[in-house]
């Protein structure tokens, strides 16, 4: 399978006042298609910073100071990290799209969720939705022009005229509306719809609202929201925080992206509905073959939703490997100690020595050296290279 | 093993207030009717989602909320428990001043002022968001002598010796006495909450998701923790959880909660292996396993929990529930002993 998203070498930085936090050190990951990739690590080991980074999201003061983010789908093969923003404005939500963390945080409190969702819709889709709206006038069009023939047929008896009346039927277009919908769909950006935009009743284009309403309840439905057209209409405020999730997943998906990425989308939520969100996106992935970046402390949603695993540590990746081998053979101490602090009944509770490293200052060479039981001279003076251990089971450990 | 706390028909109501004159309209009911007994010793776990009244009972049973009615017994003789239903059951003699007296004595739900005050030594609270609970204001050394300084329990030095040899105790030290909270990280700041719980030695503590902000190594190290206290200085827990696995590992009883009522209770691994009200098998299939290899057979619960204002008529699982039967829209069902100390609380088990 070929690599849709390959992040190679990320180095990222964030200045503050106190010093240089070196969020990311070379953060190398690969994403085939129509596969999920699960990132896990604890707080603050940068892997909610790798989501963004791919996407340029990075909040002030960080800055990508290196690396690249090639994105290869179909005819589209380019590196993301130096495109323009309008370039990278056309990719995210489209090609690749994000689900938040915090889904009451990354919904807006004064829109709806149907304008929300919408303007997804109208940013990326557009044309399909103005073609439909000028299918839908041409059919109007057409059945108006059939009733009216009959009705002329029907009423005008003398046959000179009715001949003359068909005529100027046939050449008689609903011009105006017409021309509004199809510049849209060339320019979105044309002079003269912001003219009209400023006139009243024309600048409200109905028929366009009305069309993306209905493609916004048809996603409502999809995301398996009881009562569709009513949600629509509702305020984030108003739903729980497991339809807010979805409301969220629905503006992720509602343009198929081919990548999405899912920054722990069911942290604040709970047990019952996180299954229920995991069903969701396991099935929405079935539908529309995205490839899925799913980021997560939970081991366990690791174990059920990834193919392969990629554990971070204070900034760089340490072990990469398929769930079933990373789970039955983890090798990086790390990853060892991570799954051994996940609580099992009857054992007693194990868990890793100290604590994470500052990240201004992080401790020189591998920088899990300080909690690890089997560091070494070695690890204290270099950065470990990932190695290809096994055939697809990458480690970055002086050990192997 | 003596019984350290119990409820008896706890409710604890929420007014909804509305209209002109701010009436009561309508009732939030957090905790509806719930008995559980605690044990000495033991490490009682209490789940359920959110919104079920978990917290709400916790807080509750220590006072930090007034309960609407029912009766709560800390270390109150058998006996006293047995005469107070007598006595409230009888009409004649609901008004009696030996009730009276009794209930005044031994009911906490009742207790006010000094009395309250000289309760609050032997319980104590740990809550579920460290960053909240600690006053971003005080250094260490003075949020964990609190308690001391409030019950006028050690003066001076023996202050700072006392706070001292908690933190020691809970894995903190001299270096972190003069830092404010916002120095320490998750999992160091439930530590600072966890010393000043424990500081005046206290016989009962509610823990109300002490684990659920932190991250899953220090998850562990906490769980550890609350272990070794309990060990140590002789400690009756209330574990409250939305994370069974976590609960699982560390209590000995479980009781679980759907909108305020107790569905199940029984000992952890009775529950665990066989779990018999539905939201209870629900709720258990909806863990995700941390094994690949392992296919989960998953019960999905759709929709959410409902409203505790207007809940569901009858059984309040019902309108969720796999199994409905008729007669659970409109009865609401007892715990029902099945054996084996195993409680639940369904139509399906009525017999």
């Amino acid at each position: 399978m070929s690599k849709l998203l390959e992040v190679q070498d990320l180095v990222l930085r964030f200045y503050t006042y106190a010093g240089v936090v070196k969020a990311l050190e070379g953060v190398n990951l690969y994403l085939k298609k129509e596969e999920t990739l699960g990132i896990v690590g604890e707080t603050g080991c940068g892997k909610t910073m790798t989501g963004l980074s791919i996407l340029s999201l990075v909040p002030p003061p960080g800055k990508i100071e290196g690396g690249k983010v090639m994105f290869q789908d179909g005819d589209k093969n380019m590196e993301l990290l130096s495109q323009k923003d309008a370039t990278l404005r056309d990719i995210r939500g489209r090609d690749i799209s994000i689900i938040f963390q915090e889904p009451g945080a990354a919904l807006n409190p004064v829109y709806t969720v149907g304008d929300q969702i919408a303007e997804v819709l109208l940013l990326h889709r557009k044309r399909e939705l103005c073609e439909r709206v000028l299918a839908q006038i041409e059919k109007e069009e057409l059945e108006k022009k059939e009733r009216k023939r009959k009705k002329i047929e029907k009423e005008i008896k003398d046959e000179d005229t009715r001949k003359r009346e068909l005529e100027k039927l046939e050449r008689q277009k609903r011009g105006m509306e017409k021309k509004i919908y199809r510049t849209m769909m060339k320019h979105p950006n044309a002079l003269s719809l912001k003219f009209f935009k400023r006139i009243p009743i024309i600048g409200r284009y109905r028929r366009l609202k009305r069309e993306t309403k209905k493609e916004v309840v048809k996603i409502l439905r999809e995301l398996e929201i009881a009562d569709p057209e009513r949600v629509v209409d509702m305020y984030p405020h108003e739903l729980s925080g497991g339809m807010q999730q979805r409301i969220v997943i629905g503006i992720a998906l509602a343009c198929n992206p081919t990548v999405l990425i899912a920054d722990e989308p069911t942290t604040s939520l709970d047990m019952t509905v996180q299954a229920q969100i995991l069903d969701l996106i396991r099935r929405l992935k079935e539908k529309s073959g995205s490839s899925i970046i799913y980021i997560t402390h939970d081991m366990g949603v690791v174990a059920e939703l990834c193919d392969r695993v990629a554990v971070m540590y204070a900034g760089s990746v340490c072990e990469v490997a398929e769930v079933k081998e990373l789970f039955k053979n983890p090798m990086h101490p790390y990853t060892k100690a991570l799954l051994e602090s996940i609580p099992r009944p009857g054992q007693a509770f194990k868990s890793i020595s100290g604590t994470v490293p500052g990240l201004i200052d992080p401790p020189p060479g591998c920088r899990f050296h300080p909690r690890c039981p089997f560091a070494k001279v070695e690890c204290t003076e270099a950065m470990p290279k990932m190695n290809e251990v096994k055939k697809e089971h990458f480690v970055a450990c002086y050990l192997y | 093993m003596s019984i350290s706390l119990e409820t008896r028909k706890l409710k604890k109501y929420y007014p909804v207030r509305g209209g002109v004159f701010k009436r009561r309209i309508a009732d939030v009911k957090a905790v509806d009717v719930v008995n559980l007994s605690i044990k000495k010793g033991e490490c009682f776990g209490l789940v359920g989602e959110s919104g079920c009244g978990k917290t709400t009972f916790g807080k509750t049973i220590i006072r930090l909320l007034d309960p609407t009615s029912g009766h709560i017994y800390f270390d109150a003789p058998e006996e006293v428990k047995e005469e107070i239903e007598k006595l409230e059951s009888s009409s004649s003699s609901k008004n009696s001043p030996r009730l009276k007296k009794l209930i005044k004595q031994y009911d906490l739900a009742k207790f006010k002022g000094k009395k309250l005050k000289a309760l609050r030594r032997k319980m104590q609270i740990v809550f579920q968001d460290p960053s909240t609970s600690l006053d971003p204001r005080m250094l260490v050394k003075d949020i964990a002598a609190e308690p001391l300084v409030v019950q006028k329990l050690a003066k001076g030095q023996k202050i700072r010796e006392r706070v001292l040899e908690m933190l020691e105790k809970v894995g903190l030290d001299e270096t972190h006495l003069y830092r404010y909270p916002h120095e320490f990280s998750g999992g160091q700041r439930q530590r600072i909450a966890i010393a000043r719980a424990l500081i005046i030695n206290p016989e009962f503590v509610v823990l109300d998701e002490p684990t659920s902000s932190v991250d899953v190594s220090v998850r562990a190290q906490l769980l550890d923790l609350f272990q070794k206290l309990a060990r140590d200085m002789g400690l009756t827990y209330l574990f409250i959880s939305h994370d069974l696995s976590v609960v699982e590992c560390i209590s000995d009883k479980v009781a679980v909660m759907y909108l305020g009522k107790v569905v199940e209770l029984a000992s952890t691994p009775e529950l665990f292996h066989n779990p018999l009200h539905p939201y209870t098998q629900a709720l258990m299939s909806a863990i995700p396993v941390p094994d690949p290899t392992v296919k989960m057979k998953r019960i999905l619960l759709t929709g959410d929990v409902p409203s505790p204002v207007n809940p569901p008529s009858g059984c309040r699982f019902h309108p969720r529930c796999a199994k409905a039967m008729e007669n659970c829209r409109k009865e609401i069902p007892e715990l029902v002993d099945i054996g084996n100390e195993h409680f639940v609380a369904c139509e399906l088990f009525k017999s």
